[in-house]
């Protein structure tokens, strides 16, 4: 039956599965499965669900029932594993934080769970059993996650290892190039059906280089946590801080409308 | 896929859907850029001690801005040395705009440091602080814009920059009197780990 596979595709699925083994193997020698769990598991997920391929493809053929309900169950799986992974990510980022954590948490979950529901709604009408809308919900789920991450770090100007942002911009690029690559594929299927794995799988190949150079990139040295202040900081500066932005506000209204000031 | 594929996605969730994507590709790249360019800031609380510094300014500032000298100009030197004091006053009128809104940065900057390191954060305080900046930077454009093709009331650009002056005096002596609460905080933690 993969001897029906053309050649091309062969190679990029055994070149993905290659450097896939590679951050695999990494993660291991190095001793970051412990510090990478998430990230881990879904990497193992991953290589079994790609062996898992090989032996329906090769038993099945690529046409049967069997074969879509098995390739699509498992890669639901894979899906929530690279969930967790996510979750890891951003824990990892803002966790230190405690406040801002709590606070960011329950904002990018939020919107994530808006853009997914919005997803899953308006790509009702897709396909007849809808896993590419799943898909496309699913991976917009994740790239809301991570892009919301960045932008809290950029917000708030939190330290960001190396390793951490290598990691973000694989997960970021990998799920909105799935979903540009899902939706082409969802509009225009006779004509993009015979490239879109090879697409997926370049990207997934460039998206696992970038997470081999995280790796490389994960500090061996412990790094200082940063230190947090007692609450009270927070509590007694931010409404004082807030009431003078306000009032800096209606001064420059005021000197736009070019009123006299209110002393 | 064929068994699944009985009709395709509609045009406009197709639209949707790419510039979607690539709308959160150009925001992962932006942040990614800013993040790596972005000089690292000084960490923890020793960002306070660049607190807004240009109090200095003010009195100058005012003195330069006073009507009658340009009057005075006017009737003594001529129209020409009035449209050149005109225009340097506008110059250093917008010079010191800009050191207004590098100190309200640099207040925002401390703000964000001290929710950072907050093992709790409002988040009516943050929404609260990033809806302020992002008024004061859209009004803050508009005054710029009205210094350079209008004439704005000095008295309220001198009050402006008094308000984000007693701002930083103000959370400087907060500061201060926190450190102190810190300080006595971690000697009584040294105790009690003793």
């Amino acid at each position: 039956m993969l001897g029906s596979v053309p050649r091309l595709e062969l190679y990029l699925w055994a070149i993905t599965t290659l450097i896939a083994l590679i951050l695999f193997f990494l993660i291991f020698v190095r001793r970051l499965d412990r510090e990478f769990p998430f990230l881990t598991a879904y990497l193992g997920v991953n290589l079994v669900q790609t062996v898992a391929q090989l032996f329906v493809y090769q038993f099945y053929g690529f046409d049967s029932e069997v074969t879509y309900a098995s390739v699509w169950a498992s890669q639901a799986v894979v899906i929530v594993a690279r969930c967790l992974a996510t979750g890891e990510f951003c824990y990892r980022v803002l966790g230190h934080y405690r406040g801002i954590w709590a606070m960011a948490i329950r904002i990018l979950l939020s919107c994530a769970a808006v853009v997914l529901g919005l997803s899953l709604y308006f790509g009702r009408d897709g396909f007849q059993f809808g896993v590419m809308t799943l898909e496309m919900a699913s991976e917009a789920f994740i790239a809301t996650l991570v892009v919301g991450t960045f932008l809290f770090v950029r917000h708030y100007d939190a330290m960001l290892e190396r390793s951490a942002l290598l990691l973000g911009l694989g997960l970021g690029l990998n799920s909105c190039l799935k979903i540009l690559n899902d939706a082409v594929l969802s509009r225009y299927y006779r004509s993009y059906a015979r490239v879109w794995n090879d697409v997926g799988m370049v990207t997934f190949s460039g998206v696992l280089v970038l997470w081999i150079l995280a790796m490389r990139a994960v500090q061996t040295v412990r790094v200082l946590q940063p230190e947090l202040q007692p609450l009270e900081v927070y509590r007694s500066l931010a409404p004082q801080m807030n009431r003078r932005l306000a009032e800096l506000n209606q001064r420059l209204i005021r000197l736009w409308k070019l009123e006299q000031p209110k002393s | 896929m064929e068994i699944g594929a009985t009709q395709v996605v509609s045009g406009g969730f197709f639209i949707v859907a790419a510039v979607f994507a690539l709308a959160l590709v150009a925001l992962l790249l932006w942040s990614f850029g800013s993040t790596r360019q972005r000089r690292r800031g000084r960490d923890g609380l020793a960002v306070l001690d660049s607190a807004p510094q240009h109090l200095c300014n003010m009195g100058p500032i005012r003195r330069s801005q006073d009507p009658s000298d340009f009057d005075y100009a006017m009737e003594r030197g001529g129209k020409e040395l009035g449209k050149r004091l005109r225009r340097e006053r506008r110059n250093v009128a917008l010079l010191y705009l800009e050191s207004l809104r590098s100190d309200f940065d640099q207040l925002l900057r401390i703000a964000r440091v001290v929710a950072l390191l907050s093992p709790e954060v409002s988040s009516s305080h943050e929404y609260e602080r990033l809806r302020l900046s992002i008024l004061f930077r859209v009004r803050f454009q508009l005054v710029k814009l009205r210094f350079l093709f209008g004439n704005a009331a000095m008295p309220e650009l001198t009050s402006l920059g008094q308000m984000v002056t007693s701002l930083a005096i103000r959370m400087e002596t907060a500061m201060a009197t926190l450190g102190e609460r810190a300080a006595l905080a971690a000697d009584l933690a040294l105790q009690s780990d003793q």
